[in-house]
């Protein structure tokens, strides 16, 4: 296994080479394998079809790779509804709803380690703290816990209410108890402490969650306003600013120390200290009668949204500057619903 | 809003009676069909009968009847699955399936599965390709199916007892009841369908697992003749099911789908001097039960019953002009999961004229408008004319505006439905010729549609799916039906054939829609010598895109199935059949679905009784 890593070391840093000639100052580690140093994009396929796969583009855009999964695994499916991805050290967690396993593979290699089915109940998210894995589950309103190494079942946590994104802070994890616009809160689960739990009410219409510098930022939006949430992870109470006129925000992701989000076809960003909404957008994407922001990540400068093209046809991911301009546009595979820098 | 109602109700229904005049009656048939339309306001438009004793050579459900025996293409996730279908390239909400001249299609979902209609409780089945909205209403785009329960009054007492049994523990029993005297007539069924289901996979590791489904269904009709001019029928039918659905992926959670559907519909029809009158009174209940997850108690569920009342009057100007008028309203209950509690209500009229300008040249014209309280829908019409050049030839031409409306779920599904939606809508136009010559028969269509304001569930810039107007798709295409028996010495030999040619084209990107199949053929034929009978069906599907922009990579490709059946009457009085049929007799790997497979050879043994 580890020979067959460095020869495809060998092979990537090549493959690299080759084709980005002039571009040698950007790399300062030489790849581990053929999808380090670039952005996972996740298909996540037809619900009920296993069509789901992964894409793969390098960090300067060179490189672009259709059905990474199935180029290196022939022997396997990926399965149906890629729903999302986690790393835990050399590993990436592939979280697939609809086939009900979590699919381990190298993250820079993307060959096939395992696959984790034990206890799964409509997987949704997955985030690894202290060796462990945790994966939350839709249909049984749980998280169910696996070793990050060896993959075995460890225990289940019972939530109780809509179990969805997952993040870590503080040795704590944080689940947001709410999907396509319904669910007010975030359940705290800390480890350390016989997984005991408390709940911070948030804003209807909680949709994003994530980590940045040990606080916690939980974006809501619903008809009435919007509402972003900064939880202190020290004493698990959250503060907030609000619109009333920039409405259903949804889509944070921070990068850097800007926060960005979206409401319709804008794109917007403000400061992580902001304390108002930035309401004028950066930029706009095209206007299509189905969702031409079905995925939104922001990587190092450079957005990348997905436009789902219906679920009909592979789905057109565009990656332009935070002013909107455009600086690559790709045909990915069917459904492509988010990214992952992989450096 | 009550009374509102009722006022609506009473006009409605109560109005056409002052019309009626006092002339001589006209006798009461010997049959009596309970879809008046089908048989007398159609001429202009192919109608392809299904008679009981090919239903009987078919599987049970109504995909299988369908898929080998006529042009209309079937989505199946598998054997027993879900299934839709695809007629002159439309959609599966674009076909409408009418129970005994009521149009059966899910409120919920706008199509029927047509893996729970069980065909064998009906005594025929018709296919009616084209436009049909005007008399058929939503989803008569592509076509209708016509599910029907005819009444003879003729003194007849029999009994059926059918049974199937083979592979997978697939079972299939029925018992029908016919009775009637001159004056009264019924006919009773059971039907029970129940099978594993767990086919091993051609050319893969597995089997199809947690596949299995059975149904049961009672259907009943019952004819009473008061007096020479009126006559009251009683229609019922109960569909209760269960399938878990087969998975796609080892590890996926199992799931299961429970139906439980009612339709009830009694009429009452009168003759008064040059007109008959019937007055129509239905029941329609239909209702859902789904496990996402079959080890735990919890299921989401829904229903919809809804109340139709329908007064269909026909006037005779002269023998040779006859003007039918219908009246209708319609009230809808919604009440589940997703949908909340939610109510429609529509009143319609519907004008039909058809004229006999020489012996040799008909016309039909129609028209009909419904007012709704949640969508506005358009003035639909037909225009038919039908000439009969020699004794063998035919000319028929239609053209007609159709329309589907959006369903429970499009308009009322809790943060996603839409209650800006137009219904969808349909022009279309065709010419059938007909040759009849000794023994032989061919019907050869070609016709063209274009359809707009196409409803489809997309995903929006609010983190939402939601039903939107979007696609328009134009289509053409052309179809030949092919007929031909011939008997001689106790030998008889039957042949049909259907072929049809699609092209439809989505208008955005002029590529081919996916799922439409640009060939389709199928083929039977059967030999019978004195109590012997065998039979051969054959299954041709092209392939087909499953992308809207055609990528190749994603092609699903053509299939041959076939299927061969024997069997041998013991008895010289009445019928004690034993036989056997082995379906894909090749052993063809095919899937009409992606990663849907569907089984390989297996064998049914069967027994028929008749008494």
């Amino acid at each position: 296994m580890k020979l067959n890593n460095v020869f495809f070391g060998i092979f990537a840093s090549a493959l690299l080479l080759a084709s980005c000639s002039n571009d040698d100052s950007n790399e300062k580690d030489s790849p581990l394998g053929a999808y380090d140093n670039g952005v996972i994009i996740l298909n996540e396929g037809n619900f009920g079809t296993p069509n789901a796969s992964v894409s793969y583009i390098s960090n300067d855009l060179t490189v672009f790779m259709q059905d990474v999964f199935g180029t290196e695994n022939s022997a396997k499916v990926l399965g149906d509804v890629a729903q999302s991805l986690s790393f835990f050290e050399d590993k990436a967690f592939i979280v697939m709803n609809n086939s009900n396993t979590v699919e381990v593979v190298n993250r820079y290699t993307f060959k096939s380690i395992a696959s984790i089915t034990e206890n799964l109940k409509k997987p949704r998210y997955s985030v690894a703290l202290n060796g462990k894995l945790y994966v939350t589950n839709s249909s049984s309103k749980a998280v169910t816990v696996y070793d990050a190494k060896t993959f075995a079942y460890v225990e289940t946590i019972a939530i109780g209410k809509t179990t969805e994104k997952i993040v870590t802070a503080n040795g704590k994890l944080y689940v947001m108890n709410g999907a396509y616009g319904s669910g007010n809160a975030v359940t705290v689960v800390n480890p350390q402490s016989n997984n005991a739990m408390s709940i911070i009410t948030v804003e209807s219409g909680v949709n994003s969650i994530e980590e940045k510098n040990g606080s916690v930022y939980v974006l809501c939006g619903n008809t009435t306003k919007s509402r972003l949430f900064k939880i202190n992870t020290t004493t698990d109470t959250a503060t907030s600013i609000e619109s009333a006129t920039l409405t259903k925000a949804l889509n944070m992701d921070i990068d850097g120390d800007k926060i960005y989000y979206t409401k319709g076809t804008g794109v917007y960003a403000m400061a992580l200290n902001a304390t108002t909404f930035s309401e004028t957008p950066l930029f706009s994407v095209a206007d299509n009668s189905w969702s031409t922001l079905y995925g939104f990540n922001v990587i190092d400068g450079k957005v990348y949204t997905a436009d789902a093209n219906g679920f009909t046809a592979a789905g057109i991911v565009k990656i332009s500057t935070t002013t909107g301009a455009e600086l690559k546009t790709v045909a990915a595979g069917m459904g492509p619903n988010s990214f992952y820098s992989n450096n | 809003m009550a009374t509102k109602n009722f006022l609506l109700f009473s006009i409605v229904l109560f109005g056409q009676f002052l019309l009626a005049q006092n002339k001589p009656a006209i006798p009461l048939n010997e049959v009596v069909v309970s879809d008046s339309q089908l048989k007398n306001f159609s001429s202009s438009q192919s109608v392809q009968n299904l008679n009981d004793s090919i239903i009987s050579k078919n599987q049970p459900s109504l995909t299988s009847l369908l898929n080998y025996n006529t042009v209309i293409y079937f989505k199946e996730n598998g054997l027993g699955m879900v299934s839709s279908p695809s007629f002159r390239g439309t959609t599966a909400q674009q076909t409408a399936v009418v129970w005994n001249g009521i149009n059966i299609n899910s409120q919920l979902l706008g199509q029927t599965d047509f893996n729970t209609v069980s065909t064998r409780g009906y005594n025929s089945i018709a296919v009616k390709a084209g436009g049909g909205s005007v008399v058929y209403g939503s989803g008569a785009i592509g076509g209708t199916i016509h599910l029907n329960n005819d009444l003879k009054f003729k003194k007849t007492f029999k009994n059926t007892v059918e049974v199937y049994y083979g592979a997978f523990n697939s079972l299939s029993a029925i018992y029908a009841i016919t009775a009637a005297a001159k004056k009264w007539s019924t006919n009773a069924s059971f039907t029970r369908n129940s099978s594993d289901n767990d086919f091993k996979f051609i050319g893969k590791e597995g089997k199809n697992t947690n596949g299995e489904f059975y149904n049961s269904s009672l259907s009943t009709a019952i004819g009473y003749k008061v007096n020479a001019n009126n006559s009251i029928k009683f229609y019922s039918e109960i569909y209760d099911g269960e399938r878990h659905f087969s998975l796609t992926s080892p590890n996926s959670v199992k799931t299961k789908y429970q139906d439980y559907n009612t339709r009830n519909l009694l009429t009452w029809s009168s003759n008064i001097g040059r007109s008959v009158s019937n007055f129509k009174l239905a029941y329609i209940t239909e209702h859902y039960k789904y496990f996402e997850d079959i080890e735990n108690e919890g299921f989401t569920s829904g229903g919809v019953k809804s109340f139709i009342a329908k007064h269909d009057f026909v006037y005779e100007f002269a023998p040779t002009i006859s003007l039918n008028t219908i009246l209708d309203y319609n009230k809808t209950d919604g009440l589940g999961s997703g949908i909340g509690n939610s109510s429609r209500q529509v009143g319609g009229v519907s004008v039909l004229l058809k004229q006999n300008l020489s012996k040799h040249w008909n016309y039909e014209l129609s028209a009909r408008k419904e007012i709704s309280d949640v969508y506005k829908s358009p003035v639909l019409f037909s225009a038919g004319s039908t000439f009969d050049f020699y004794k063998f030839y035919q000319l028929k031409f239609n053209i007609s505006r159709n329309y589907r409306v959006p369903t429970f779920n499009d308009l009322y599904w809790e943060g996603s439905g839409n209650l800006n939606l137009r219904p969808e809508n349909s022009y279309q136009a065709e010419v059938e010729n007909q040759f009849q010559y000794k023994d032989f028969r061919l019907t050869a269509a070609v016709y063209t549609s274009k359809i707009d304001d196409m409803i489809r569930w997309l995903p929006t810039n609010s983190g939402n799916w939601s039903p939107v107007n979007t696609d328009k798709v134009s289509i053409y295409g052309a179809e030949a039906l092919l007929g031909w028996n011939k008997s001689f010495n106790g030998h008889a030999f039957d042949f049909s054939s259907t072929y049809s040619y699609t092209v439809s084209l989505d208008d955005k990107n002029n590529k081919q829609l996916f799922y439409v199949p640009y060939h389709k053929l199928t083929a039977s034929a059967s030999y019978s010598y004195k109590r012997f009978n065998a039979y051969y069906q054959f299954l041709f599907t092209g392939e087909v895109f499953t992308t809207s922009d055609n990528d190749p990579k994603y092609i699903l490709s053509d299939y041959n199935v076939s299927n061969l059946g024997l069997d041998y009457n013991f008895s010289k009085k009445d019928v004690i059949k034993i036989g056997f049929k082995v379906a894909n007799l090749w052993n063809e790997k095919y899937e009409s679905l992606p990663s849907r497979m569907m089984p390989g050879r297996n064998l049914t043994l069967y027994l028929n009784l008749n008494f």
